[in-house]
């Protein structure tokens, strides 16, 4: 098959997925994970075979797969839409195919299949567990499955062709169609466990929040349209018209056009990949299950706002001052998030927090030109980072394994001061968060988060953005430090709970994913190891930065190696790392952390101020002022003498003109006489023959009595 | 030689009188006699043109509908028969069951 | 005649053999489902031989048939529909106790007499791939047979074909004699040469009775009477045959002699086809509100959406719309007949006949509140009817938004903006009641009793599937159809 052809057909397995699973297979939970995880498979298939077909290309960014279709005739010409491959998208289909095939994999585990329905769970709410009795007539009480088992599998799917589909896309339309079938997926799977408040109120709130960004977007979408006629990628990024869009003005800012336009995309990122100050929905998102949060909110959905700003980057970078919004954004979210993720205690926000800073890295290095340097971070961080979210549902799973021996449900599975000495208890969980954790605060030379975020730094140091380069190297250290601190409450030591004591490993389906992560965890970054590292470079080309940099019509320039940021990013890695380890190996119970600043803890009260700034004067102002104020006294107090003067009127039309006329003569409204003149029509349906001949030809007669003297 | 226009007025005649007859009469068959009749105008005017531009195929064209007037014959025929046996009556008047 | 005029019709002349055929073979065969099969292999065998004449542009048998993008694109619709007609045909007509196998041959000869109108370049073959069609027809109506609703089905329609007939007939003889001649092409000369004097109102008299005839046919108000008490009395999978190959050959007739033959009576033609169009649109979709009726609903239905195709008539007579004209006309009666089949298997699975009634009565489960719980009964059946409903009001994400889009853009282009608003507030009108099919299967408690049979599943999974995949990729269709908006001659 040609590859063009496989690349349309990517993202179609999982939409088919859902529908099979909606219409027919609800009811059936193994054949509905059945059709899931094969159509997650079918695409990860496919797109294993695009990417290898694209490494064999010559000069694959000059020659990338490409392929259009006229798709609404617009006047004279075509509205086309198409799929595109470029180097840039097929480093980005590896690594979500990847994720996606095994989150659903996990997903299966995860929502215990296999095992019998609880006794009285309700769907809408996690599982509660079941009670079997065993041989020897003694109770247990086991993990139950998951009411809406099918259900979720079906949201999976249509989410991965949401990913797929604007992974494929060549032109802005059809991204922007996958990045909502996203945003729809997201709200619906946070809210998956609809039942609890909190899981409600985090999904309006995703919802809410990420539309703020998507309407910008859109505006950005729209004005790209009207000034340039066209949203398809390779198009845009012509010389003449990159030039074109920078020599428009516009009055805002003193942007130029393309700047505008790349900030109103941007924007639409800040709300998708959860940048300040658009951040707060994404701590609240882990509510949703596991998998989505690995998923959705770490791997894919996230990335894609990354993934969106990387693409539009020659029009982003046309304009310096966007740049520089750009950059300040991410640094400062990189930094602020990580403070934050020091103090939390629920295994979960520590790694959401987490996500929210390193996808600030990227923005970063977005902001100050790095193009390779953040692509390689978004994919490295996606392995790494669906392998830490997919470690922490095991852990969490281990420990309600616990929590159900103990029958104590008081204990918060999620709450990493009630666990401790996990590695005994699940050694695969706990080296694969070990690597895991290293690869996210950049453990030198084996891990893939070193490389990655070394060549941030490196290209940081190189063009000389001191701001940028001081502030990511702090958030490396925070980030060392926590990844650190969650390690060492989670895994090492003693149990400090009963019910981390009955901590159990989790089954295979949930395993092998983080095997298979941890796989690339480590070996993604020797793919692009830079070429005058010491010892190392040259011994591997650096693949990375010669592929996806061909993307871009001028090759950058990899940045030239310096020892200062190599040893930068040394000293915070091991630095943090060791601190973390020395502070929190003896802590007991959160009294004893001294970290737990409140302004920290309360995530710098970022809500607390959104909530006091837009929540309860958008409160205020529809109380206070629109329905008191502006409704009661100002428009009522009008209405009120309209009303008076209309009543009169009315009473004057009523009894001279409505009665005798308008209700004789029309009806009550243009619905009702609709609905009568149907029913009146419908009377002239006799059933006879011959009365229907004759209406006819009376008609045909006035008709063409009328015709010759209107006419003729 | 009789004009042209004559033709066309007795055809135009036969025409209305055929379509009356179908609008008025109750009795089925009567309702296919007066259609036979409508037809049977066309082919008066199709011959009577055929004569006036001395062409063949004018009249050609009138064993044509003859032939499916013949099937329409046939066709009509059976479903009356068929009606027939049920209500034991041809009034098409009585055939008002659907309506509304 | 030559071997090369029998090549230009080739798939027509395999169907009609075919039909003869099965209707002796069937003499022998115990089991219908094997004549079922049969047919269908005819009518696939056809298609095929239709696709593969597609790009051809030649006329034959003296210039009284063409064959060209217009003719090869309907050629291959016929016999989808009549494949279609088969599917859903299949189990109903054992589950009525009907069983016979004279349906699939008078079924496979009216597919037959579409085709042969597609083809028409001359008044003659009009009038006989006319009767052709119609003919088995009206046996079709009332094959419930001796159901009295069936019967009288078949002899209301008989009655109006024929009537209806006669009108035409009387218009081609008036057409004739202003022209002298009945082949299209010669009446545009007779036209163009300019020497028709007082034979002009001779023609525009034999056109407009010629468009009387055909608005019986296509069922365009006020001619429209007859069609929802057929449509409600003939056998459902008839009724669906009906509403979308009948009434798609009609249109073809007439796009085929309006657009080739008439441009030159544009502006005395013109007022009348917007009158027409208008009224349809409005009486049909108006009627339908007050209707309970499901079957009664899509017939009035199916008025309505004969009115939006008229709309693509009114500009006939403008050369630089005339392509797009058919074009989208075209395409829009593809959409129609995708769904409206979808829309009537839907229907065929939840009917069934009354134990209760004699053997005189119509069958049950026919009223639109027989929907109620069906979304939970059956949701996959609802979400297709749902599709169908959609698609029938022109919503997204549904083929029918495509096509009335395209419809509407046509007819602005030609200059009607009126009439493209009265369209567009008549398909507001139908929202009303095709959604409150929705809401009735949603939105209702009730326990809907529905047959399962593969063929007719079958049938509304594909429809509703195309449907939904049409709407975003309509290029190749829209492509095709404007292929066939030019005709060969």
């Amino acid at each position: 098959m040609a590859t063009e052809t496989i690349i349309w057909f990517l993202p179609l397995p999982p939409l088919l997925a859902f529908f099979l699973i909606v219409l027919f297979t609800n009811k059936n939970k193994a054949l509905s994970h059945g059709i899931a995880v094969g159509a997650a498979g079918l695409s990860w298939l496919g797109s294993m075979l695009v990417f290898v077909r694209a490494l064999g290309v010559e000069e694959f960014g000059k020659h990338a797969f490409e392929s259009v279709i006229n798709w609404l005739p617009t006047g004279e010409t075509w509205f086309q839409i198409g799929v595109r491959i470029d180097p840039l998208g097929a480093a980005v289909l590896f690594f979500v195919a990847w994720t996606i095939f095994m989150i659903f994999i996990y997903s299966i585990g995860y929502h215990n299949f296999g095992q019998p329905e609880g006794d009285h769970d309700r769907k809408g709410l996690p599982p509660h567990g079941a009670t079997v009795t065993d041989a020897h007539g003694h109770k247990h009480t086991v993990p139950s499955v998951e009411p809406m088992y099918s259900r979720f599998f079906a949201f999976l799917g249509l989410f991965a062709f949401g990913m797929y589909t604007l992974v494929v896309s060549n032109n802005l339309l059809t991204l922007f169609v996958g990045w909502e079938i996203m945003g729809l997926c997201s709200y619906l799977l946070i809210g998956f466990w609809y039942g609890k408040p909190s899981a409600r109120n985090a999904a309006i709130k995703a919802f809410m929040t990420t539309r703020i960004g998507d309407v910008f977007m859109l505006l950005g979408i729209a004005f790209l349209y009207s000034a340039t006629g066209t949203l398809t990628f390779s198009e845009i990024f012509t010389e003449e018209m990159l030039h074109h869009l920078a020599s428009i003005s516009t009055p805002i800012l003193g942007l130029s056009g393309a700047g505008l336009i790349g900030l109103l995309l941007f924007i639409g990122t800040v709300g998708k990949s959860a940048q300040w100050p658009l951040h707060v929905w994404l701590p609240d998102a882990m509510e949703g299950p596991t998998p989505v949060s690995a998923m959705i909110h770490a791997a894919t959905m996230v990335s894609a706002g990354v993934y969106a700003v990387i693409r539009m980057f020659p029009l982003i970078s046309l304009d310096p001052a966007t740049m520089s919004i750009v950059a300040f954004i991410g640094a400062f979210t990189a930094l602020f998030a990580a403070t934050i993720a020091v103090a939390q205690n629920d295994i979960k926000r520590v790694l959401a927090y987490s996500t929210i800073s390193q996808l600030g890295y990227m923005i970063a290095a977005l902001g100050i030109g790095a193009y390779v340097a953040a692509a390689f971070h978004l994919i490295t961080h996606a392995f790494f980072k669906a392998l830490l979210f997919l470690g922490s549902g095991s852990v969490i799973h281990g420990m309600e394994h616990g929590v159900l021996h103990t029958g104590n449900h008081h204990v918060d599975p999620q709450d990493m001061f009630n666990m401790g000495g996990l590695r005994k208890k699940m050694p695969i969980t706990f080296w694969t968060f070990l690597i895991g954790g290293f690869a996210l605060s950049g453990f030198p030379v084996i891990t893939a988060g070193f490389w990655s975020k070394d060549e941030i730094l490196a290209d940081a140091f190189a063009h000389g953005h001191w701001a940028v380069f001081i502030t990511l190297a702090v958030a490396a250290f925070l980030t060392a430090f926590y990844t650190m601190r969650q390690i060492t409450l989670t895994f090492l030591g003693e149990p400090r709970t009963e019910e981390a004591r009955h901590a159990q490993e989790t089954p295979w389906t949930m395993t092998l994913p983080l095997v298979v992560l941890a796989f690339f965890a480590v070996t993604y970054g020797w793919v692009g190891i830079p070429e005058h590292f010491p010892l190392l470079g040259g011994l591997v080309p650096n693949w990375f930065h010669e592929f996806v940099g061909s993307t871009l019509a001028e090759h950058p320039e990899a940045a030239p190696f310096s020892i200062w940021p190599l040893l930068t990013s040394l000293a915070v890695a091991l630095g943090g790392l060791f601190f973390g380890w020395l502070v929190y190996r003896n802590v007991k119970s959160p009294a004893e952390d001294k970290l737990q600043i409140p302004v920290l803890k309360n995530k710098w009260y970022f809500d607390e101020a959104y909530d006091f700034l837009f929540v309860k004067p958008a409160y205020w102002i529809a109380e206070k002022f629109t329905y008191l104020f502006m409704d009661r006294a100002v428009i009522d107090g009008i209405l009120h003498v309209v009303a008076r003067f209309s009543l009169f009127l009315g009473h004057a039309f009523r009894n001279y003109f409505d009665k005798p006329v308008v209700n004789e003569l029309i009806g009550d409204g243009t619905g009702n006489l609709v609905k009568a003149s149907g029913r009146g029509l419908r009377f002239i349906q006799t059933g006879r023959v011959q009365y229907y001949m004759v209406v006819s030809m009376v008609l045909l007669v006035i008709f063409a009595v009328l015709y010759y003297f209107l006419i003729v | 030689m009789i004009p042209l226009t004559y033709y066309l007025v007795l055809s135009a005649i036969l025409f209305t009188m055929g379509a009356l007859g179908v609008l008025i009469r109750r009795n089925a068959l009567v309702i296919f006699m007066s259609v036979e009749l409508m037809l049977n105008a066309a082919n008066l005017a199709f011959v009577a043109f055929a004569r006036q531009y001395n062409a063949f195929s004018g009249q050609l064209f009138v064993f044509f509908v003859m032939t499916v007037a013949a099937a329409e014959v046939a066709v009509g025929l059976a479903l009356i028969v068929a009606i027939f046996r049920v209500k034991h009556n041809i009034d098409v008047d009585q055939m008002s069951s659907l309506k509304g | 005649m030559t071997p090369s005029d029998l090549l230009s019709i080739l798939p027509l002349l395999v169907l009609v053999v075919w039909a003869c055929a099965l209707l002796l073979v069937d003499l022998w065969l115990k089991r219908k489902g094997v004549t079922a099969f049969l047919a269908a292999l005819g009518l696939a065998l056809t298609a095929g031989l239709a696709l593969a004449q597609a790009g051809e542009e030649t006329t034959a048998f003296g210039g009284m048939v063409a064959l060209d993008g217009f003719a090869s694109f309907l050629n291959v619709l016929f016999p989808l529909s009549g494949l279609l007609g088969i599917a859903v045909a299949y189990g109903y007509l054992k589950r009525m106790n009907i069983e016979r196998g004279e349906y699939y041959s008078l079924l496979l000869f009216s597919t037959a007499g579409m085709m042969l109108m597609a083809h028409a370049a001359d008044l003659v073959v009009v009038f006989l791939a006319l009767e052709f069609l119609s003919l088995p027809l009206y046996v079709l109506a009332a094959f419930a047979r001796p159901r009295l609703d069936s019967e009288e089905a078949g002899l209301k329609y008989f009655l109006l074909g024929a009537f209806a007939s006669a009108f035409v007939i009387y218009g081609i003889a008036l057409i004739y004699g202003a022209t002298g001649t009945t082949s299209l092409s010669g009446i545009v000369a007779a036209i163009e040469a300019g020497s028709l004097g007082t034979s002009g109102l001779l023609l525009t008299i034999g056109a407009a009775l010629f468009l009387v005839g055909f608005g019986f046919k296509v069922a365009a108000v006020p001619f429209h009477m007859w069609t929802p008490d057929v449509y409600h009395g003939a056998p459902t999978p008839v009724t669906a045959f009906m509403a979308v190959g009948a009434k798609a050959a009609g249109f073809a007739a007439l796009l085929r002699v309006f657009v080739t033959a008439f441009p030159a009576l544009d502006a005395d033609l013109t007022p009348v086809v917007w009158v027409l169009a208008a009224l349809t649109m409005f009486v049909g979709n108006v009627v339908a509100i007050a209707q309970t009726n499901i079957k009664r609903m899509l017939a009035y239905s199916s008025i309505a959406h004969a009115g939006y195709i008229l709309m693509a008539f009114v500009a006939f007579g403008n050369p630089a719309t005339r392509a797009d004209a058919v074009a989208s006309a075209l395409f829009y009666l593809v959409t129609y007949a995708l769904t409206s089949y979808g829309a009537w298997a839907a229907v065929i699975a939840l009917e069934k006949q009354d134990p209760s009634a004699g053997s005189g009565q119509a069958a049950s489960g026919l009223e639109i509140n027989d929907f109620a719980g069906l979304g939970r009964r059956r949701p996959a059946l609802a979400a297709a009817m749902t599709v169908f409903m959609l698609s029938l009001t022109g919503m997204p994400p549904t083929l029918g938004l495509v096509g009335k889009f395209y419809l509407f853009r046509t007819v602005i282009e030609a200059g009607q903006v009126w009439l493209a608003v009265i369209g567009v507030l008549t398909s507001l009108i139908s929202a009303y009641y095709y959604l409150r099919v929705v809401v009735v299967m949603y939105m209702r408690e009730g326990a809907p009793e529905t047959t399962r049979e593969p063929w007719l599943d079958f049938t509304w999974a594909v429809s509703a599937l195309a449907t939904v995949i049409l709407s975003f990729l309509p290029m190749a269709l829209f492509a095709w159809a404007s292929a066939a908006g030019v005709m060969g001659f």
